[in-house]
């Protein structure tokens, strides 16, 4: 179960980064990884959503992995992050 | 309300690759040879490490990390060796990640080392997916696993620079094909070394611990 501490990295890169953005919510965020990669991102929106309880900034997100790129580079790019934030 | 699209390019592992990179760097400081040990639990990690061990001491001076999610069974087996040796249990985590090796790195007598192996969790999934700084993946399997098991967990033979293909003894009682295993191996990571071996009898010991030898700069 390496993605509970995947997704506890990403929980907060993404919170500081809403904040910073001043966003109502966090719709969507990319990921890009190893094609060989076995990460799971039903389980990662899974355990993100549960790591912020009631907090709504993250009660909608939609995560999204892209397995391209280098086949032995074992990094985890956060590549894109749909926010909603007011007018 | 307005949807916001940002193009960010972090990698969320940053922090586990840092110190990835520092207990690289300081291996190397100490010209220690290492050697992260992989596989399925079961597969023979710790009994392989055992007559690695026997084999290489007469030449080098040899340290272990052992990382097992609870106990310390894997250390107790290998402390008839009298060598520096450090049990890392990870309460609950499927893998090491780079800190738990920095941990180890402090209890060890660096100056004394020229070669340390770190025997991962056993796991063929989690263990290949975080960089823990040291030089040479190894990926031990055996017959009892069956022989699809590189083409179900690819990344783990991706990584790995070499492949030991224990408990060869038990090879005739098990539904097992050398050649489909090994086909296997070599499509996903044609320059990796397959060591077929067995703990128990010898075999392929001396070839192994030869080539491990052989890695020492």
């Amino acid at each position: 179960m390496h993605e509970l501490s995947i997704a506890q990295s990403l929980y907060d890169f993404l919170r500081d980064l809403a904040q910073k953005e001043q966003a109502n919510a966090i719709t969507q965020v990319t990921l890009r990884t190893n094609p060989y990669s076995c990460l799971s991102a039903d389980t990662v929106q899974f355990l993100l959503r549960n790591i912020a309880e009631n907090d709504p900034l993250f009660s909608r997100i939609t995560v999204v992995i892209e397995k391209e790129g280098s086949e032995t580079e074992r990094d985890l790019v956060v590549r894109q992050v749909e926010i909603e934030h007011d007018d | 309300m307005t949807i916001k699209v940002i193009q960010v390019g972090e990698n969320i592992l940053k922090a586990n690759k840092a110190i990835a990179e520092e207990n690289r760097k300081r291996l190397n400081d100490h010209s220690i040879l290492s050697f992260n040990v992989m596989g399925a639990p079961g597969a023979g990690k710790t009994e392989l490490l055992d007559a690695l061990i026997e084999k290489i001491l007469p030449h080098k001076k040899v340290g272990v990390i052992e990382g097992d999610i609870a106990g310390s069974y894997d250390s107790e087996r290998l402390s008839h060796h009298s060598i520096p040796l450090v049990q890392i249990n990870t309460a609950g985590a499927c893998h090491l990640e780079a800190f738990m090796i920095q941990q180890g790195l402090d209890s060890l007598p660096l100056s004394s080392l020229d070669i340390l192996f770190v025997e991962n969790v056993g796991n063929l999934v989690c263990p290949a997916e975080f960089e823990l700084g040291i030089k040479m993946n190894i990926v031990v399997a055996s017959p009892l696993e069956g022989d699809d098991k590189p083409a179900k967990y690819p990344l783990m033979y991706k990584i790995s620079h070499a492949c030991a293909l224990s408990k060869m003894d038990l090879a005739e009682y098990v539904s097992f094909d050398k050649k489909r295993f090994s086909d296997f191996v070599k499509e996903i990571s044609p320059d990796i070394r397959l060591f077929p071996l067995s703990p128990i009898s010898g075999e392929g010991i001396s070839d192994f611990s030869d080539w491990i030898l052989a890695q020492s700069p």
